[in-house]
């Protein structure tokens, strides 16, 4: 084959595989649209806008009550924790800031988005400690280990197909609680739960589930088939070894639903496979948002 | 939510309008490009929605809106090639069955289609990166350079590099046609 012809190929190639792909999602194009409106722009000059000289001045006053607030705690008016101990926030350093290699073994915490794709404060941080030798994937934050993995979540819904993605995910969404969670993975095409047991984890119930995943992902939208919807990016987890057995821990946090996923390759040594319970044992949950009155 | 002045013909001058009205212009070329790269249109999705994010957090280092196009292909061009990397991490099953094709297919194209699916699969995302920018974006060299930020040489030698393979698994799939 000529270099010519060779590369006519490649191209008709190239452009029937977009073509394929069709028009603009509608959901894709009202989520750019919202962008402006949900995040916050990096380097927005406080000082260039009628709002932000507003919010300055709201930051001056807050400032003015702190100090007060300090005075009067400082003359023993108010009663003020002495420490973090009291504070009961657990230490760490950020998971976020690990490099994509073999990590130290101490103690690292995430914090997580209480909604997907929009800009607000993290709603839980999440503590755990690691042995020596775990990996930092960097785009998904998961916790890499020698066969075997996990990763930690807040799951708002499950989609309609989890080997189509493309069809997006449930409306109306799955109820906001664990035990709804766990109910409604019984019903996900391709993944079978063999266990669902009632559960703690640092104070918080929940459920544990036990699943094995797809047989064959291959001819799945993008080659994976997609377990939960979540709010941190990319926005879901995924099966990550064909027939990958995943145990999740799905924990009611005030508002917000956790879940943990571990998950492992199918021949791995039961001593590699129990550490991952010896990391869940060792997870803090701090919820950062005030609890709502609504769901839980 | 009020914005920055921008002062651009035919942009409006709030920033968030003039990247409303950018992001519209350019939302269906930036979707096919995501497409183009990553070969699927849910991730081709997710990652074009990342991009605008990253776009509308840095948008104060767009000089000129009118060289938006470039600047914001950069954003999404690095974010379709950290989703490559995710994946290929994820991804270590063997894909030596893929590269069989389809029997009894009549049309040479699909016949194309699946056998340069497997061969672009087993390509590293720097190497599919730039088949996808020279053939589907019809870049030179050069300019494929200044949009990764690499060198040409660099370029040229992922490119010679990605063809071999690719051209390489048409050959075997042609000859085995010719011995059906």
């Amino acid at each position: 084959m000529i270099e010519r012809e060779f590369e006519q190929r490649l191209r008709g190639y190239v452009r029937s595989e977009v073509a394929a792909a069709g028009a603009v999602p509608a959901e894709l194009r009202e989520s750019v649209w919202a962008i402006p409106d949900a995040v916050v722009p990096a380097g927005a000059g406080v000082f260039r806008t009628r709002r932000g000289i507003v919010l300055l001045a709201a930051a001056a006053m807050l400032l003015a009550l702190l100090v007060g607030g300090a005075i009067a705690v400082g003359s023993g008016l108010i009663p003020w924790p002495a420490s973090d101990e009291e504070l009961n926030v657990p230490g760490g350093v950020p998971w976020v800031d690990q490099p994509a290699t073999r990590t130290e073994a101490g103690t690292y915490y995430l914090d997580l988005p209480g909604r997907a794709h929009i800009d607000t404060p993290p709603s839980v941080r999440v503590t755990f400690e690691l042995p020596g030798g775990w990996e930092r994937v960097r785009v998904d934050n998961l916790i890499w280990g020698n066969e075997k993995w996990l990763n930690f979540g807040v799951a708002d819904n499950l989609y309609v197909d989890p080997c189509r993605s493309g069809l997006g995910v449930r409306r109306p969404p799955v109820g906001p609680t664990a035990a709804d969670m766990a109910a409604a993975l019984t019903g996900v095409p391709g993944w079978r739960v063999t266990a669902i047991s009632d559960v703690t984890v640092d104070g918080f119930s929940g459920k544990r589930v036990e699943l094995v995943g797809p047989a064959d992902s291959s001819s799945c939208t993008g080659r994976e088939s997609r377990l939960l919807h979540v709010t941190q990016a990319p926005y879901y987890v995924p099966a990550l070894r064909d027939n990958e057995p995943v145990t999740l821990w799905i924990l009611n946090v005030e508002s917000t639903r956790l879940v943990i996923r571990a998950g492992h390759e199918t021949w791995a040594a039961s001593s590699r496979v129990s550490q991952l319970q010896d990391v869940v044992d060792s997870v803090q949950i701090q919820p950062l948002l005030p609890a709502s009155d609504g769901d839980g | 939510m009020a914005g920055d002045q921008i002062v651009e013909a035919g942009i409006p001058t709030t920033r968030d309008a003039a990247f409303r009205q950018l992001a519209d212009r350019h939302l269906e070329a930036s979707y096919r490009l995501a497409c183009a790269i990553l070969g699927s249109p849910a991730e081709a999705r997710d990652a074009t929605h990342d991009a605008f994010v990253q776009a509308w957090r840095k948008w104060s280092t767009l000089r000129d809106p009118a060289r938006f196009e470039h600047w914001f292909d950069r954003i999404l061009v690095n974010t379709c090639r950290n989703r490559l990397k995710r994946s290929a991490r994820w991804r270590t099953r063997d894909l030596s069955d893929d590269l069989a094709p389809a029997k009894g297919d009549p049309l040479g194209q699909a016949l194309d289609r699946d056998v340069l699916n497997a061969a672009m699969a087993r390509l590293s995302p720097d190497h599919r990166l730039v088949v996808t920018l020279r053939f589907y974006r019809d870049l030179t060299v050069e300019e494929i350079a200044r949009q990764l930020g690499i060198r040409a040489g660099t370029v040229h030698s992922r490119l010679h590099y990605a063809m071999k393979r690719l051209h390489a698994a048409l050959d075997e799939s042609d000859a085995k046609g010719t011995l059906r």
